[in-house]
């Protein structure tokens, strides 16, 4: 009897327990840990740049509009706004009308109190973006471009400090959650614009409060906040408590595609986001970054490094280890192409004459961009024959510009001696037509062995022709303010699409956008003529005609050689559910869920 | 007569003979200890290697692609390369024409002419081995004559920056311990001034520095490498230095130099640095070893050896990802080549300590 007792007791208690850690479990706080392949600048939307920075952006702020998560092609869809607003005057005015009822996350600068979005925010947000103290790299995208806005951004300069109150006529208030917007022209891709992740409403109290430190401060509607920051080290997003959550559409979903019946199944119904939080770990060297994701320290890896492909993927199938492991692989073409870009302005490499164009012309065809696909990108891309990359709108098939741009070092031997590029002083090395010797410059990013790889490429490539390279390594924020500046002769470099119109990569080699986005700082009368046109027209073949009219010019004017367009793998563990990269917006945080039991099993 | 005279020097020979001195005592000692020797054997061949690679009379076809990526060694040749295969990947757009630029190219006019050159302009492809003694990197590149180069960098920088640092460090050292007063407080200040600083951040500084100064820009690469470790590397042979100095300073017999009129210079140099010598040979010998790894480091980073050179540093800075794809012999054959020589040294260092110190007879 007592033994009866005894046992019934013990069943009871057990009972109690696994309940117990059931309810524990379900009140388990979701947290994901990645690596990102390059370290953050900061979290100032105006001010950024780099994608890894824009990345975290998109958590915690929120732009007028977004990309459906599900839909392929890209179907842009309201975030901060009621509706995706209709083209005006053929294009050439927009009425946002913002949703009310959004908050911005709690912060000192509110004084204790919500603070609710306004339009007034976002007409904010688009004078920042002109203020010269941001220095924005986006600036471009509101140059030339809202009525009145130049004229009040010339007048500011000459007074010294920027005025965010004197009303602009292209930029009109119409109530507290309508802003008007009216084009110098119009403008068919303005649309994208506001669903760019760094062209997002801020609060002028935080940005105020937080002047000298705005990067550090990032304050927005969005569903993360930004709660721990060691710079270059450890990013850490946690759910914001005040956000009033999203669902997943499933309205474009792909019925056959496992990917978004994966998303559906873990997310749809919910309201999201679900993971509590995100710890990030910027890690530039390749290996470290694969073996935390091997050893299952990282939840899922983006961009698996090229280098340990062939053990992760043998003919688009996981390994063995991998598989066994429930692994499961993204493959993602992304909207992008790598390049290096001449720098246009240099004595050397730069300049518009005949025979600069050749020496260009002949650096290109010394290049051998098929043991770049082989060796460096172990076969994980394709040859780019204009910047713009298959799936942008805009993108020609039947654009194949072979011819100037595989390695043919016979051809590019021919072109240096044909414009007199040679050896006169019997040390191997061609020279200058006046006698000086040629000593170019290759600038890379540091650490990755990848990159350090490409730029064996050029060094070994140019002296099959003889022409010599220094290499200097460079971190990945020095990189990016050195190309911006002009601060090199040749630089590696890579564009990923903004929005999915040939526009994004266009503008590029947009004269007035030097110092800016056009690193390569190619100023060319013909060629801007065309990108202004091109931007009044909406998407349609004379479009087109004149992006391969610009594209033709590229390749004839050389002021970048053309890379690659890479295709990632990435890499997700069973216990993550839901993924699936987006080609636009790089995170995907809010579309998660982790199964923390199978998670804590999986870990070492 | 001959006779006489031979007899005559026979005799007087053990009177006058004079008294071996310290390098000949030290090289007899040294000649006992086999050890010692079988280092020194070992080092010597590495020196030679570096001097037959310099003159390239070794290793002078080290860049030239033979294999493919990563041939395999020729004792695996069954073994599976995943990588050595060629782009599979067929071009999506092999079918479509190439775009004609004839009508908007500045160089149209001279179409012709290029042509012509080209043609008279023959590329001839080395066939690539699926297999290479030891194996081949990633670009195809024989790990043998890899390792070969690397030696001559790795042990230029390591025993250039050592020698150099020893220099520094000694004299400096020298001239603290034994003068003292306030030039000995002087260089005190700036030993603490260059130790409060961690190690691998002064030589990102003194890098940054050396990268980013036009002036400097034609000594890129291995000499600034090796003027980066010399001039961060000094400290620690200072401060032993500067002791030995001190303790030196007032013994009997540098009172004795200073009684027959010997100079401060003299003194210094000439009479205390050969008994303080073993100290600036055993540094000098960690040095180099240290200096080999400070090399990989540097060369990791992006600050030291360029892209165009080989050191064993870049070469286990790029094994780093090949070991987790299985592919081991550029590891083996730097980290070995490295491994034997740093032992080496480090043995050899040991005998000339004992050889050398003048306590040991």
């Amino acid at each position: 009897m007592a033994v009866t007792v005894f046992l019934r007791a013990m069943a009871a208690l057990l009972c109690t327990l696994l309940l117990a850690a059931q309810a524990a479990g379900a009140n388990e706080r979701k947290t994901v840990r990645l690596a990102f392949r390059a370290a953050e600048t900061g979290f100032d939307p105006q001010q950024i740049y780099d994608r890894y920075s824009v990345g975290i952006c998109e958590n915690i702020f929120e732009s007028p509009l977004t990309y459906d998560w599900l839909a392929r092609p890209v179907r842009l869809v309201p975030l901060l706004l009621e509706r995706v607003p209709e083209p005006e005057e053929g294009g050439a005015r927009y009425t946002l009308r913002f949703k009310r009822g959004i908050h911005y996350a709690d912060d000192p600068a509110f004084n204790g109190k919500r603070r609710e979005l306004t339009a007034r925010d976002f007409e904010y947000a688009i004078r920042r973006f002109r203020d010269p103290v941001n220095r924005s790299p986006y600036e471009w995208l509101f140059e030339n471009k809202i009525i009145g806005l130049d004229e009040h951004t010339d007048k500011s300069k000459k007074a010294g400090r920027f005025d965010y109150d004197t009303p602009i006529e292209g930029l009109k208030l119409l109530d507290a959650y309508t802003l008007q917007i009216r084009l110098k022209s119009p403008d068919y891709n303005f649309l994208y614009f506001l669903a760019m992740p760094n062209v997002v409403p801020v609060a002028r109290e935080v940005i105020e409060k937080y002047r000298d430190d705005t990067q550090a401060h990032p304050v927005g509607t969005g569903p993360y906040v930004l709660k721990e920051w060691v710079r270059r080290s450890k990013i850490v997003l946690e759910k914001n408590p005040g956000y009033r959550g999203h669902t997943l559409s499933t309205e474009f979903a792909d019925a056959k595609d496992p990917w978004d019946q994966g998303a559906i199944k873990a997310l749809a119904g919910k309201t999201l986001p679900l993971i509590d939080r995100v710890e990030i770990y910027p890690i530039e060297q390749e290996q470290p970054r694969y073996l935390a994701f091997v050893n299952g320290e990282h939840d899922y890896l983006e961009e698996t490094p090229f280098e340990f492909i062939d053990q992760v993927l043998q003919d688009g199938k996981l390994m063995p280890a991998f598989a066994r492991r429930g692994v499961s692989a993204f493959r993602e073409e992304q909207m992008e192409f790598t390049y290096d870009v001449f720098n246009m302005d240099d004595k050397v490499v730069g300049g518009y004459t005949p025979e600069k164009i050749a020496f260009r012309r002949a650096l290109i065809l010394a290049h051998d961009r098929a043991q770049e696909i082989d060796i460096v990108r172990k076969k994980q891309a394709i040859p780019a024959q204009s910047p713009l990359p298959p799936g942008v709108v805009g993108y020609d098939p039947n654009f194949r510009s072979g011819a100037f741009l595989d390695h043919h070092p016979a051809r590019a031997k021919a072109l240096l001696d044909m414009i007199g590029y040679i050896d006169r002083d019997g040390d191997g090395f061609r020279d200058l037509p006046d006698g000086r010797p040629i000593r170019l410059e290759y600038k890379y990013l540091a650490l990755e062995q990848e990159k350090r790889q490409q730029a064996e490429l050029w060094v070994k490539n140019l002296a099959e022709v003889g022409l010599r390279v220094d290499t200097v390594a460079v971190q990945f924020a020095d990189h990016l303010k050195d190309r911006r500046v002009g601060k090199f002769q040749i630089a590696s470099s890579a564009w990923i699409a903004d929005y999915p119109d040939a526009q994004n990569f266009l503008q590029l080699f947009y004269g007035p956008n030097t110092d800016q986005s056009n690193e390569t700082r190619f100023r060319l009368k013909d060629y801007d003529a065309l990108y202004e046109k091109s931007l009044t027209l909406p998407d349609s073949p004379e479009r087109n005609r004149l992006y391969r009219e610009m594209n033709r010019l590229i390749l004839t004017h050389a002021p970048t050689r053309l890379g690659v367009h890479r295709t990632f793998n990435h890499l997700i563990y069973p216990w993550v559910k839901g993924y699936k990269k987006h080609p636009i917006l790089f995170t995907s945080f809010k579309y998660l869920d982790v199964d923390t039991a199978a998670q804590r099993a999986g870990k070492p | 007569m001959s006779a006489v005279m031979t007899e005559a020097a026979s005799t007087a020979a053990p009177l006058h003979q004079p008294s071996p001195g310290l390098w000949t005592l030290a090289w007899r000692r040294l000649k006992r200890d086999r050890v010692g020797m079988v280092a020194l054997v070992i080092v010597v061949f590495f020196l030679l290697l570096m001097a037959g690679s310099y003159t390239g009379l070794v290793a002078k076809n080290w860049s030239k692609e033979v294999g493919v990526s990563y041939a395999n060694p020729s004792f695996m040749a069954g073994a599976e390369n995943l990588e050595g295969s060629k782009s599979a990947a067929a071009d999506p757009q092999a079918n479509v024409p190439y775009v004609d630029l004839s009508d908007i190219d500045p160089l149209a006019p001279r179409y012709k002419e290029w042509e012509e050159r080209t043609a008279k302009i023959k590329i001839t492809e080395t066939p690539r081995a699926e297999t290479l003694p030891f194996g081949g990197d990633k670009w195809g590149r024989d790990v043998i004559l890899k390792a070969v180069k690397g030696a001559e960098t790795s042990i230029f920088v390591g025993l250039v920056a050592a020698f150099l640092a020893t220099v520094i460090g000694t004299v400096l050292g020298a001239l603290s311990g034994y003068l003292g007063g306030r030039i000995g407080d002087a260089l005190e200040w700036f030993y603490n001034v260059f130790t409060s600083i961690p190690y691998i951040l002064l030589i990102l500084a003194f890098a940054a520095v050396f990268g980013s100064s036009p002036a400097l820009a034609e000594y890129k690469g291995v000499g600034m490498v090796v003027a980066i470790l010399a001039l961060t590397g000094w400290t620690g042979i200072y401060r032993l230095v500067r002791a030995e100095y001190i303790k030196h300073a007032s013994r009997e017999y540098v009172k004795a130099a200073q009684a027959i009129g010997a100079s401060h210079q003299r003194r210094m140099f000439v009479h205390i640095l050969p008994n303080v010598s073993h100290v600036c040979l055993v540094q000098l010998s960690q040095h180099v070893v240290q200096f080999i790894k400070a090399e990989v480091i540097l060369s990791f980073l992006g600050l030291g050896v360029p892209v165009d050179s080989v050191s064993w540093g870049t070469m286990l800075a790029e094994a780093q990802a090949e070991l987790v794809i299985g592919k081991w012999w550029q590891l083996a054959a730097a980290g070995l080549s490295m491994a034997v020589l740093v032992t080496a040294f480090s043995m050899l260092t040991d005998s000339l300590r004992d050889a050398l110190d003048p306590k040991i007879k």
